[in-house]
């Protein structure tokens, strides 16, 4: 199984992709709704394609609560 | 549907509902693209009956608190259906709350019944605040096997057999606490009467009736005001059909349109303003004879709808939306936040009417609504029937507090005498929202009485016009400058 860290990693590489901000702004435990400017429905969307590229299944409530990377990697990795 | 002036309890009004439309569906359930249940109201009522024998034989008696916190889903409605009949006072708290806030609101509501879903209850039970509630009975629905509950039941093998107890409320019982606000040093708890609901119903259903056949689509919380009366009680009392998405994206909503003909549904505005994207970026893929065919199309209908809505007709001139839609979409509710009227004049003029609305807790669910006689984007509707709404002390352009008087409005804020005296004045509730009439009696919103700013010249400025202006303009979102 990969690990923490580079489920992290492919989650920011992810993030910046869909969103079309550079790959450098991004860090861990940045706030993904302010630093990607996204709202919650954007945010789900941003979670169906993280769905896809992992393979896993994460129900809307894996989000709730949740707006750093960091934990969203965790919550990935939990379901790997 | 059931004629509601007969009753005097939400609990007699279902069962009466479950008993006359045995074979209708009631309910259908799905996880994204996958129908996990779908109940008639015969099954509803099996079901609910043997929730409630077995709460019944852990004590569950009239006037008994029985608090809920789930997403949407069937267990929801049935819990609360069961807690009804059993007499019981549904506390439904949002689910979205932090576990601590839960907590707090248990503590204050006094629940005595806990019926929560897993991954709420697992965040509860890591919180050292749980210790001081003090519950009889916790059930936790979509517990995984062989987890660790602390003590609570599964909801899903909590039942028994046997005949459970009707218990009849009088109107002026209570029916619901419901939170508006306040999680942190003043929980506001609205304490609403059988008869606010009843009255509600009747006054909602009045403009936009239910019948079997109709599909509502709900996604909005069913602990709001909102999708608790549209998405459970009125499509109940009518026979209709409640469908319960248990995802918000925005992929699976567009789906469930079409997969379940979905007839009505409540949206927050973000959620219609991510609908309206969508439909422009389709609209622009068009190849440019299309679009060309399509603004006409559109543009006629909007002459063909300008004194009131024709659903049916638009759909012939515009088949293709509708068909995206499901075909049967006759109207969506939207309010509690600030909604865009050239939004609401997008969906409007597509043939999809938009019912703008206002109403707060406090008076059970909603005060105005547009009835697209003639539509106006501009207004938050009209007056639905038996509200009175009056303007306090209005201003030289007409704006003042609105008030409103009608048998919706709360009995008091729970354990709260100061904040209810303060609040319900003579009869009327002081809603603290800003407000004028038009004209046409349709009403206006200008804003919280308490963000009002007033200037040196004595001019009353209001912030969240000064954020319309500003939403407007590039490089700004949500009335803040982007960075």
């Amino acid at each position: 199984m990969p690990s923490p860290n580079q489920t992290l990693r492919e989650v920011l590489d992810l993030a910046a992709a869909h969103f079309k901000v550079p790959r450098e702004k991004l860090t861990p435990d940045d706030d993904f709704f302010k630093t990607l400017g996204i709202d919650s429905l954007q945010a789900l969307d941003l979670l169906t394609r993280l769905e896809q590229h992992f393979n896993v299944e994460l129900p809307d409530y894996e989000l709730q609560g949740v707006s750093d990377f960091r934990t969203l990697a965790d919550r990935i990795q939990a379901r790997r | 549907m059931l004629d509601l002036t007969q009753y005097t309890c939400l609990g007699a009004a279902l069962r009466d509902a479950l008993d006359r439309w045995p074979n209708e569906t009631c309910l259908i359930e799905s996880d994204r693209d996958r129908e996990k249940l779908r109940l008639t109201y015969s099954d509803f009522k099996a079901l609910a009956r043997r929730l409630l024998r077995a709460l019944q034989d852990a004590d569950l008696k009239g006037g008994d608190r029985v608090a809920i916190i789930m997403t949407n889903q069937s267990k929801w409605l049935v819990s609360a259906y069961a807690i009804f009949y059993g007499g019981g006072v549904l506390v439904p708290l949002d689910y979205k709350l932090s576990p601590v806030e839960h907590l707090q609101l248990l503590a204050h509501s006094k629940a005595k019944f806990l019926i929560v879903e897993y991954y709420l209850w697992r965040a509860m039970m890591q919180s050292p605040e749980l210790k001081n509630v003090k519950m009889q009975l916790v059930l936790v629905t979509e517990a995984p096997a062989g987890v660790d509950l602390a003590g609570a039941y599964r909801w899903e093998e909590f039942r028994r057999k046997g005949e459970p107890a009707f218990v009849n409320r009088q109107k002026e019982d209570v029916a619901c606490i419901v939170y508006s606000s306040g999680t942190g040093g003043r929980p506001k708890g609205c304490v609403l009467t059988h008869e606010n609901y009843l009255e509600q119903c009747r006054a909602l259903t009045a403009w936009y009736p239910f019948w079997p056949g109709v599909a509502y689509l709900s996604i909005l919380p069913t602990n709001h005001a909102i999708d608790f009366m549209v998405g459970f009680v009125g499509p109940f009392v009518c026979g209709a059909c409640v469908v319960h998405l248990r995802t918000l994206r925005p992929e699976y909503v567009r789906d469930a349109f079409t997969r379940y003909k979905i007839t009505y549904m409540s949206l927050v505005p973000m959620v219609l303003k991510n609908l309206e994207r969508g439909l422009r970026a389709k609209f622009e893929e068009l190849p440019k004879s299309k679009r060309f065919q399509l603004n006409r199309l559109i543009g006629l209908n909007r002459l063909l709808t300008q004194r009131r809505a024709r659903v049916g007709l638009s759909r012939i001139l515009l088949p293709q939306v509708h068909s995206a839609f499901g075909g049967q979409l006759r109207a969506m509710f939207t309010g509690g936040a600030f909604v865009e009227p050239s939004t609401l004049q997008f969906f409007y003029d597509l043939g999809i009417p938009v019912a703008n609305g206002y109403g707060l807790t406090e008076a059970g669910t909603a005060l105005t609504l547009n009835d697209f006689r003639p539509f106006r984007s501009d207004t938050v509707g009209k007056p639905l029937p038996g509200i009175e709404l009056r303007v306090l002390n209005p201003d030289a352009e007409g704006i003042g507090e609105i008030a409103v008087r009608s048998k919706t409005v709360m009995s008091h804020y729970l354990d709260d005498p100061e904040l209810t005296a303060q609040t319900i004045v003579d009869g009327w509730l002081l809603t603290g929202d800003l407000g004028r009439f038009d004209g046409s009696r349709h009403l206006q919103l200008f804003g919280r009485k308490k963000n009002m700013i007033v200037t040196e010249g004595g001019k009353n400025i209001y912030p969240e016009d000064i954020e319309t202006v500003f939403d407007g303009l590039p490089r700004i979102t949500s009335g803040r400058r982007r960075t």
